[in-house]
């Protein structure tokens, strides 16, 4: 909080700033999931979150895995795996899932 | 006789200097409720949710004061004269307007239109132009940016913000690059608005500074978040878009700045080439611009900004 103007800041990662239990925030990175799950279809990556892990696993058509706590890691893997092929402005999804 | 005049304070600095949080701070330290001018690039400026303080806030929006919109700003400023001067001189309020400018706005320009102007002459007093330097990110900026510089160069004083981050030998680099820039105007430095002692500065890093000028133009869209300013419904698409847009052209958009509504409120994003700054949890009721997030960026057409986010809504 800060003690000028009383707005309180929000700590940890901010696309997780809205949630506000546990149970938000798990449900919240399902959600997430599975909308990159979405936009990765042609890259043949897929991404899943569970309320058995408060992460997110990366896991690519030719076998490879990844655990990312946070939408920048996330997007770091997928970077690096698709050899910086992904572009969220050029690489648009087709549809609804 | 006394100078009955409004004494105006012109406020600038690049874009996320930190010039509403640091003149938020400030507004929340003096008795005086100033009047605030505030100009910003986008279409909804997100800064007048901030400055409640004032005593009376008026916006000019979606543009450049000191060029594009610099009529509007004139027109406003005369209008603010106006209304003082059909006030009971007893009755008279504030005797204090800071006008915040926008990130690109050059003050030295802002300043000279309103004393050529016969009938702001005559109402205004210009006390001083401060610029705001972001003690994190302002050495990159003043290297790489002939704006950023130019606002410096035309300061009657520079407030450095953020250094409660910064290291006492990036300090020290900045201030030398501020000082080739401007060796005379006196600077202060700050913590969310506070002032504080600098410590103990080692000789600078650097002396000879290379400067390079981005030719290319910022330009500014404003993306629509959920069916209407209280929708929270697609903050998690925000949130994915938004994050990876800033992993892959982070470095691309200088800016970008709103008020969300989410599950748990109403949260003011901000980021400033391509790193997010904690997000607040705001107070208040829901405000009409709720929901949009203007985007400031280089070589990042708004028409593909707007393509994608349309693209990642509909999934």
């Amino acid at each position: 909080m800060c003690s000028g103007c009383g707005y309180p800041q929000l700590a940890g990662h901010w696309t997780d700033a809205a949630d506000t239990s546990a149970h938000d925030r798990m449900a919240g990175r399902m959600a997430k999931a599975r909308l990159i799950s979405s936009v990765l279809r042609s890259h043949h990556i897929g991404v899943k979150s569970s309320f058995h892990s408060p992460d997110f696993l990366l896991t690519s058509a030719t076998g490879k895995r990844a655990v990312c706590r946070s939408l920048d890691e996330v997007w770091a893997t997928v970077h690096s795996w698709t050899g910086g092929g992904y572009d969220p402005l050029a690489d648009l999804p087709k549809g609804p899932a | 006789m006394t100078d009955d005049r409004l004494s105006l304070s012109i406020l600038g600095g690049f874009l996320g200097a930190g010039k509403s949080t640091w003149l938020r701070h400030r507004l929340f330290q003096q008795t005086d409720r100033p009047i605030i001018l505030l100009n910003d690039m986008g279409d909804v400026a997100v800064d007048e949710y901030l400055l409640e303080r004032a005593t009376t806030l008026k916006v000019v929006a979606g543009g450049c004061a000191c060029c594009e919109r610099l009529d509007e700003f004139l027109g406003v400023l005369r209008d603010i004269c106006n209304e003082r001067t059909q006030e009971a001189s007893e009755m008279r309020g504030s005797r204090t307007l800071i006008m915040e400018t926008s990130g690109i706005s050059q003050p030295a320009r802002i300043a000279r239109a309103i004393a050529q102007d016969p009938v702001l002459q005559r109402h205004l007093r210009l006390e001083q132009v401060t610029v705001v330097v972001d003690a994190q990110n302002g050495l990159g900026q003043l290297l790489a940016d002939g704006l950023a510089r130019t606002q410096v160069e035309s300061a009657d004083q520079i407030a450095l913000s953020k250094v409660e981050d910064c290291s006492p030998a990036d300090i020290a680099d900045l201030i030398s690059l501020v000082r080739r820039l401007n060796p005379t105007a006196p600077l202060r430095a700050y913590e969310f608005g506070t002032e504080r002692a600098l410590p103990l500065l080692p000789p600078p890093r650097r002396a000879d500074f290379e400067f390079e000028t981005d030719e290319s133009p910022l330009t500014a869209v404003t993306m629509q978040v959920g069916s209407g300013p209280d929708d929270p419904s697609e903050w998690h698409a925000f949130s994915v878009f938004m994050s990876a847009v800033l992993h892959r052209h982070g470095a691309d958009l200088v800016r970008a700045k709103g008020v969300i509504a989410s599950p748990r409120g109403r949260l003011l994003f901000q980021s400033l080439a391509g790193h997010v700054q904690p997000l607040e949890l705001l107070a208040g009721g829901i405000a009409e611009n709720d929901n949009k997030v203007v985007l400031i960026s280089r070589r990042q057409q708004p028409e593909r900004l707007m393509k994608a986010w349309q693209t990642i809504r509909t999934l």
